[in-house]
């Protein structure tokens, strides 16, 4: 009965991978597809080619954070983990209605939370572990603002020297395949590994691996591959993309904003870092717009991510908590 | 008034906010970003300033 609800506690984690790899895919292909480098078709299977091979270049320590560094080991249990989840998704769909532009990583943090502070109390956090990450909500997006900020000078200051802007606009569209690449690849290798992570303790939790093991490769296989999968299957159906909610963008911007988000997902994810990707890309966006004016950005966009920030992890943490509740009633 | 700065500003102070929150071996980040707000809030008053003459 246990292995029945391990089996079906990593199906939904696997299944909350893929609506990561589905609602996400647009932030890393909008660019190569509005500049019609590639068409959306092709553009999703880059963006889930880099997603998965994400694994060859990260290691797993984003999914170590997530499975031993939020909430205590011995306080985590299928249980637990399920409300998490479930307070999770629920928090995403809440806010999708709502159209808050909520982070699926900070709703998963803030679930497990949730859920572990209601079988155990405030002892169950890893004080540490939640203060980096909460730390990180706030630097990775302003990190990725400046980075994206520099790089468009760099960038425009190259541009300058060019006469043939034709020829430039051709150079920018080739490079964005690469940038959109990378971006791909740090989107993979850190929302990937909060399922990893997600697994990982649940694994823990039901004594099949040990409490010092490393992720399973399986693991790593399955969670990239419905990151992938998502990415596969969703992104081209979106029409709406970051890049033109926030500001429009062109080829060197979008060369621009997606090399600073890959930057800063590389970053992160190689110091263990969960953070959300969207945020990122978002802060990196409103770098580029801001280059001429600040009146380029629309900031309707960009301050509500601001409350996204402050209300995610505790409002994702409230409702795992009462679902925990109810899961202990019933 | 360059609105742009005092963005970079603000920015500045909200890293340098978190910099106390930081673990040991990640408080460069704050810090650096800290600094580079500043830096970019200073360019960019001096942007605002040459083209407004």
């Amino acid at each position: 009965m246990e292995d029945l609800a391990l089996y079906a506690v990593i199906a939904i984690a696997l299944a909350f991978d893929f609506t990561n790899g589905f609602h996400d895919a647009a932030n890393s292909i909008a660019t190569v597809v509005a500049t019609r480098v590639l068409t959306p078709q092709l553009a999703v299977i880059w963006a889930a080619a880099f997603n998965f091979i994400a694994f060859l270049v990260f290691k797993t320590h984003v999914a170590s954070t997530i499975a031993k560094g939020v909430v205590e080991q011995d306080v985590l249990s299928i249980g637990v983990i399920f409300a998490g989840l479930i307070g999770a998704i629920t928090w995403n769909l809440a806010t999708y209605y709502l159209g808050l532009p909520s982070s699926s990583s900070h709703a998963l943090v803030g679930g497990i939370v949730g859920a572990a502070v209601a079988k155990s109390g405030f002892e169950a956090v890893v004080t540490s572990g939640l203060s980096k990450i909460a730390v990180f909500i706030v630097l990775a997006p302003l990190m990725g603002l400046a980075v994206a900020f520099i790089f468009m000078v760099i960038v425009l200051q190259f541009g300058a020297r060019f006469h043939n802007v034709d020829q430039l606009n051709r150079g920018f569209r080739r490079m964005q395949l690469i940038s959109a690449g990378a971006y791909s690849l740090g989107h993979g290798g850190n929302d990937a590994q909060k399922t990893m992570g997600i697994i990982l303790a649940l694994l823990i939790a039901t004594n099949k691996v040990a409490p010092t093991s490393d992720v399973p490769l399986w693991v790593v296989l399955s969670a990239h591959s419905a990151i992938a999968l998502g990415t596969l299957s969703g992104g081209w159906r979106i029409v709406h993309t970051l890049g033109s909610r926030i500001t429009k963008l062109q080829p060197a911007g979008g060369v621009s904003a997606e090399s600073a988000a890959a930057a800063t997902l590389f970053f992160v994810s190689a110091h263990g870092i969960p953070v959300s990707t969207t945020h990122t890309i978002t802060g990196c966006i409103v770098g580029v717009g801001s280059i001429h004016r600040l009146s380029a950005v629309r900031w309707g966009v960009a301050g509500r991510v601001v409350w996204a920030w402050i209300l995610t992890i505790p409002g994702a943490g409230i409702v795992a908590a009462l679902l925990y509740w109810l899961l202990g009633i019933f | 008034m360059d609105r742009r700065a005092i963005f970079f500003l603000g920015a500045a102070a909200l890293c340098a906010a978190v910099i106390a929150e930081t673990d040991a071996e990640l408080r460069s980040v704050p810090i650096g970003l800290s600094i580079t707000y500043v830096v970019l809030a200073l360019a960019s008053y001096l942007d605002w300033r040459s083209n407004s003459r």
